[in-house]
């Protein structure tokens, strides 16, 4: 709001301008899976080897959204290791456990508490390990920065030794952990639907400028903000915004499939227009922290909740600009001028 | 599939005679290679023009600028010689394809792509089960459900500049050389959209210089980049004040309006309505393409300078 001097310049804007703006808000994944079963929702393997290698295995599929980083970037957090010393290895099927997939804005909240949980079972182990080598109360102990400390400084080993230490007689160290959701909703037909054990909330103001004579207009400016409780890579949550921001406009301003006898008319991307480079405004992003009791380190999502409120940011932007309302997406130019006929129409 | 890379021009024709109408040139191949992939078209025989050093000339002669065809869209817009005299040549050649695609595609394979239909650039999977088109060999057109005839939409926006400030082509047909203006190689038939020869090769395009101070170019598309074109208008106005406007993607072939500063807009605007076959083949609905052309062939008159 203060970014967009929404105060200031709402109502005041030169012919043709508007300004909108829209909240939204998304689950951090489906507290019940699509296909009913009694499996965890995700499952994530950890084997640390005699060499120090730590190596994590997910079926996450990282589709751009980074999660094979905030895979690593948990484990490592966890474990007090450097990233170097961990290898992610995803979405093979062959080789990873099962992940139900890359939808429902779940991967970050539900495989991250996975990750959390067996780095947190390895640690275990780790200082388990260690206190019994070197007689010392596990509470005593501390794995941070690629190195094993006492509180009083008698044990001060690095990585590999404490490595050497935990996989003595007994081989690599293979661990586990999951993720199930809380149980939520009430015990009736229909009450598992929408639930999700966290809730993302975000907005978006757009600005447009419509030309009033053809209704074809630009979205001049998007100015966003959302909570993603803590923001593990800030970097990625960055992209994730921009990128949701981008094809929430694209779903206002011009995607729409088309059909000929229930056969798709436009599948491909020279019919079906994604905005280029071109049509893409200047963003201004904000992430907003909050710490959500449920997600890993607090995180919740920043995908698709992040996309919803772009839609109606341009649209009420539109009506701003014209006073036109188009309710049926997405809102091309002939919707615009045609509305702005009508509209004169009854005027006179 | 033969493959020929011919060095002289007078090969080139003779490869295509030899092949009996079978036979295409390819220059870019932005255009034929989509095609070719999607069944619409089988050549039995490629000739690669891109060898033929001739064609890839920008001159200036005399009182006219000579373009050769196989000059591509990006050198065309990066041309002085262009953006000096011809503006309007660099502004619709930067509304064509992508800055990637401009790179390939050249000047004359823009002005002799085929014409367009959501319903026949399609997969060969697509019209399997969608049925086959008029232009495909099929007995109906799917855009319109009758069979009276095929309503391709003519898309070179570069075609529709240059017909604007009086483009002529030379094309060598049977060992000749004919020299015609542009539009007069479409033939307004959607099937088949141009008259002249499968071997005939597009040499040249020549335009007058100094002759078109004035011009209007604008293109109707839902994004800024990407897209063939739901509409195109360019306008050109001489020192004497004649008219010319050309208009693409409202029906087979492009149209051409002629006047003087005197004739009303709502004469273009009606000989323009009368002209066009503007049927539901496009992103942007039939009406709304009609409403644009006038709305734009009105702002044109007031962008050369005409009060409309």
């Amino acid at each position: 709001m203060v970014q967009s001097k929404w105060k200031e310049r709402r109502g005041k804007l030169p012919v043709g301008h508007g300004l909108g703006v829209a909240c939204g808000f998304f689950i951090s994944g489906s507290a019940l899976p699509i296909i009913w079963n009694e499996y965890p929702q995700t499952s994530v393997h950890i084997k640390l080897d005699f060499d120090g290698r730590v190596l994590v295995t997910s079926g996450a599929s990282d589709i751009g959204q980074g999660s094979d980083t905030m895979i690593a970037m948990v484990a490592s957090e966890i474990l007090g290791i450097s990233m170097e010393k961990i290898t992610v290895v995803a979405a093979d099927t062959l080789l990873t456990p099962v992940d139900l997939g890359s939808y429902s804005s779940r991967v970050t909240f539900m495989v991250g508490n996975a990750v959390k949980m067996a780095a947190e079972n390895l640690k275990e182990k780790i200082l388990q390990a260690v206190s019994i080598r070197k007689n010392i109360e596990i509470s005593e102990i501390h794995l941070y920065q690629d190195s094993v400390t006492s509180n009083d400084g008698k044990v001060n080993l690095n990585w590999q030794e404490t490595v050497d230490i935990t996989t003595a007689g007994v081989g690599a160290i293979s661990v586990t952990g999951k993720y199930i959701s809380p149980k939520l909703g009430g015990n009736f037909k229909g009450s598992g639907a929408g639930l999700s054990p966290s809730y993302s909330f975000g907005a978006v103001i757009a600005e447009v400028k419509v030309d009033n004579v053809t209704g074809q207009y630009e979205v001049l400016h998007l100015w966003g903000a959302h909570d993603c409780g803590k923001a593990i890579n800030p970097l990625a949550v960055e992209g994730q915004l921009e990128g949701s921001w981008h094809m929430g406009m694209g779903q206002a301003i011009s995607e729409g499939l088309r059909y000929y006898k229930g056969l798709i008319l436009n599948p491909n991307y020279l019919d079906y227009p994604v905005p280029t480079s071109l049509d893409t405004p200047e963003m201004s992003t904000n992430i907003i922290e909050s710490n959500d009791p449920e997600g890993p380190f607090g995180a919740k999502e920043c995908g698709e909740g992040a996309l919803l409120p772009a839609i109606p940011a341009i649209a009420n932007a539109i009506y701003n600009a014209t006073g036109v309302r188009v309710n049926e997406l997405p809102i091309t130019a002939d919707k615009v001028y045609f509305g702005m006929r009508n509209k004169n129409n009854k005027k006179q | 599939m033969n493959y020929y890379k011919p060095k002289e021009l007078t090969e080139a024709v003779s490869l295509a005679e030899s092949a009996n109408g079978s036979g295409f040139f390819i220059a870019g191949g932005t255009d034929l290679w989509v095609n070719y992939l999607q069944k619409n078209t089988e050549p039995t025989l490629l000739i690669d023009l891109s060898e033929i050093e001739e064609l890839k000339e920008i001159n200036i002669s005399k009182n006219q600028i000579e373009i050769g065809s196989f000059v591509t869209l990006d050198e065309l817009i990066r041309n002085p010689l262009i953006a000096k005299h011809f503006p309007l040549l660099a502004t619709a050649g930067l509304s064509i394809a992508t800055p990637v695609i401009r790179k390939t595609a050249t000047i004359g394979g823009n002005l002799l792509c085929e014409n367009r239909c959501y319903y026949y650039n399609q997969s060969e999977f697509w019209k399997n089960a969608a049925g086959q088109c008029l232009k495909n060999c099929g007995e109906i057109c799917l855009a319109t459900g009758g069979a009276k005839g095929c309503y391709s939409k003519f898309v070179s926006d570069m075609a529709v500049a240059l017909i604007a400030v009086e483009g002529e082509v030379e094309i060598v047909e049977k060992k000749v050389i004919h020299k015609i203006p542009i539009e007069k190689i479409y033939s307004g038939d959607g099937i088949k959209s141009k008259n002249i020869s499968p071997d005939a090769i597009l040499k040249k395009i020549t335009l007058p210089v100094e002759k078109y101070t004035k011009t209007y170019y604008r293109k109707l598309r839902s994004r800024k980049s990407v897209e063939f074109t739901s509409l195109t208008v360019a306008m050109a106005c001489d020192t004497k004040n004649n008219i010319r406007i050309s208009i693409g993607g409202i029906a087979q072939k492009p149209l051409l309006l002629t006047g003087d500063s005197s004739t009303p807009v709502e004469e273009f605007i009606s000989s323009a309505n009368k002209q066009s076959k503007i049927i539901d083949n496009d992103l942007f609905p039939r009406v709304y393409r009609k409403e644009m052309m006038g709305v734009y062939i009105r702002e044109g008159m007031r962008g050369v300078g005409v009060v409309g």
